[in-house]
């Protein structure tokens, strides 16, 4: 994708954010003022200057089009399955609690990034994890969500 | 000669002991992702019970400092900000570590830590007193000026890229707005979802913006580069007094920063190492180099960050007000030992006032043996293998981010900020800008509508110049809006030109 069209792209979609948020703000109508201060005011006024910006981005390449300095890989087949990895830890970690939910995570994350090892993978994420719920839940006191048969 | 005594009574070895074991404690604790001052000092307020007031003191003013500074060496080692204040350290501190510098990126922010921490300690000693009243000086325009100016470090940090970076900033912002107004506290932008009704927390979108999408990425560069090879640390190295040279004004004009930063009561030290790197961004000789691994960087947010912590102590210790929840934890404490205070706690109490000083300098100069240890505890977690050792990284993500306050939606919006921050950074929008406008974002809208309220019908010409204090920092914000602007426009005349 050539820089112009990445900055088409950006900058519309920026508009289209603008657009969706400032629909939410109509829902507002009757709210309370303070002192003539609308809850909303401040936002449009935010959501005006995003779409501005926006549309900036979008037609004015030139002001735009540096690159922050930061390399960009391509994308590869990895990245839709790292994003898969990524919401079903998410996922788990709400229905079956911490700990199997992060073993199961931290092992699809490993195999994802090229991890062969099943076996030892398993071993290691079972252990280390065991370490990090001990760490929480005696030294540091923090609840961690366990699995609701437990 | 109370004075004297309790500035002494730091240094019995009992409280010395305490002192490093909240040092070391904070470290660890601030070094794991989300979980930041607050947790550690409530983990150990408990043993404080059975103490006198001094020794109390110093075991949590040692967890204080440590945690504020143990955050860097999670950022710098993995990407991952242990604590927000330390979101700025991870620009210049994981490229630094990239590049096989972990050691030395490390003493950087080490050094800069300490340096900071004695500065703001020793202002703290000397004018604690004219200080807070400085402080009562800061009413809702000289908070919104002061708060503006921190916004507009979004336009230094940027250069280059400033469209871009003003919409990451705005983004922020808005991401600020997300939960209860803060007049009417009817709910906004929450798409019908109770929980986001109490707003979004820093914690997980500081985990998901830079941890999270940096997992992604490295995966991506791995299939591409093959393995990358992960970051490990040989300890920590100091940096000699040749290399400090010419950085020395970065230092104390960073301390400055922190400590005035720190006497505001509600800023905090996120915000005060965000200016500070801005400002330094906008005056350092190398500041081309940021974000590739500069110490300049480093520097300004370490130093900024830690001087919060004796400028945080001022409004605590001479007008009883708690500025964030670290100091009200404090102020429970003083409360829990029969001592209230206030602005006779100076008078009435010298010996606990000093001894509460020098047990803070005192944690600052015990970072250095706490940190070596800490950093060889993390350097067996990196001998792991990359794949594995990102495995564990999504896992104290996620961890970090529940911790924070035990929200199941606070996971939710670490992985949705973690994919968004990876999409924009894909885009070429700069990450920074949307952590400096969530932190300052509800501070900003409450301070215009305090502004609002107390400008009434006055003019808005006489209300302005009602305030000196105001003016100066508005004068500025213009500055710092201006100066990258021209300065990148002679630079693009000078290319023409030759």
């Amino acid at each position: 994708m050539t820089l112009i069209k990445r900055n088409m792209l950006s900058g519309f979609s920026i508009v289209l954010v603008a657009l969706i948020l400032y629909s939410q703000t109509l829902s507002m109508g009757d709210a309370f003022l303070t002192e003539g201060i609308h809850p909303m005011d401040y936002p449009r006024v935010l959501i005006g200057l995003l779409a501005v910006l926006g549309f900036i981005i979008a037609f004015k390449p030139s002001a735009s089009a540096c690159s922050t300095g930061e390399h960009i890989a391509p994308i590869t087949s990895r990245t839709p399955l790292m994003l898969l990895a990524l919401s079903l830890y998410a996922l788990l970690f709400v229905y079956v609690g911490f700990y199997v939910s992060s073993v199961v995570g931290a092992s699809c994350c490993a195999l994802v990034m090229g991890w062969k090892r099943c076996g030892l993978l398993l071993l290691v994420n079972l252990v280390g994890v065991a370490c990090i719920w001990l760490l929480f839940t005696y030294a540091l006191k923090i609840p961690l969500p366990v699995f609701p048969w437990w | 000669m109370d004075s004297l005594q309790g500035a002494l009574s730091a240094l019995t070895p009992l409280n010395l002991g305490m002192n490093f074991m909240g040092v070391l404690v904070g470290m660890i604790v601030g070094a794991l992702p989300g979980l930041g001052s607050v947790v550690a000092i409530t983990v150990c307020l408990p043993f404080t019970f059975g103490m006198d007031a001094g020794t109390a003191m110093a075991l949590l003013l040692g967890v204080y400092c440590g945690s504020i500074c143990g955050g860097s060496i999670s950022a710098i080692l993995i990407n991952t900000p242990g604590t927000p204040q330390s979101a700025c350290t991870s620009l210049d501190g994981f490229p630094m570590a990239k590049a096989g510098k972990s050691a030395k990126a490390i003493g950087w922010a080490l050094s800069a830590s300490i340096a900071g921490g004695i500065f703001s300690c020793l202002v703290l000693s000397i004018a604690t007193p004219t200080l807070a009243a400085f402080a009562l000086e800061f009413g809702a325009l000289e908070t919104f000026a002061l708060i503006l100016m921190g916004l507009t470090c979004i336009s230094s940090i940027s250069a280059g890229n400033q469209m871009k970076g003003l919409a990451a900033g705005v983004m922020g912002l808005l991401l600020a707005c997300v939960g209860g107004s803060p007049f009417s506290s009817e709910s906004r932008f929450t798409f019908g979802l109770f929980s986001l009704n109490s707003g979004i927390d820093l914690v997980p979108v500081i985990v998901g913006v830079f941890a999270l999408s940096e997992v992604i990425t490295r995966a991506e560069s791995m299939l591409y580069e093959g393995r990358v090879e992960a970051t490990s640390t040989s300890g920590v190295t100091l940096p000699s007094m040749k290399e400090w040279s010419g950085r020395y004004w970065l230092l104390l004009k960073s301390s400055i920063i922190g400590t005035i930063v720190g006497i505001m009561p509600g800023t905090g030290a996120a915000t005060a190492s965000f200016l500070s790197y801005g400002e330094a961004k906008r005056s350092s000789p190398r500041r081309e180099n940021f974000g590739k691994g500069e110490p300049d960087s480093i520097i300004a947010a370490e130093s900024a960050n830690n001087a919060v912590t004796g400028g945080a102590m001022v409004p605590t210790l001479a007008l009883g007000i708690p500025g964030d929840p670290v100091t009200a934890i404090m102020l429970a404490t003083f409360a829990i030992h029969g001592i209230s205070p206030g602005v006779r706690l100076m008078t009435e109490n010298p010996g606990i006032v000093y001894g509460t000083f020098a047990a803070l300098a005192v944690a600052n100069l015990l970072m250095y043996p706490a940190c070596v240890i800490t950093t060889r505890l993390f350097n067996y977690f990196l001998r792991l293998p990359e794949p594995i050792l990102m495995g564990f990284v999504v896992v104290l993500c996620i961890l970090g981010s529940y911790g924070a306050r035990g929200n199941m939606v606070d996971v939710v919006v670490t992985m949705v900020a973690g994919v968004l921050a990876y999409v924009l950074r894909r885009q070429g929008f700069p990450m920074p800008p949307i952590v400096i406008g969530l932190v300052l974002g509800q501070q900003f809208e409450m301070s215009i509508g305090q502004m609002l309220l107390f400008k009434g019908t006055e003019s808005w010409l006489s209300f302005l110049l009602s305030s000196p204090i105001a003016m100066v920092l508005f004068l500025f914000s213009a500055g710092m809006i201006a100066l990258p602007v021209l300065s990148d426009t002679v630079k693009r005349k000078k290319q023409t030109s030759s």
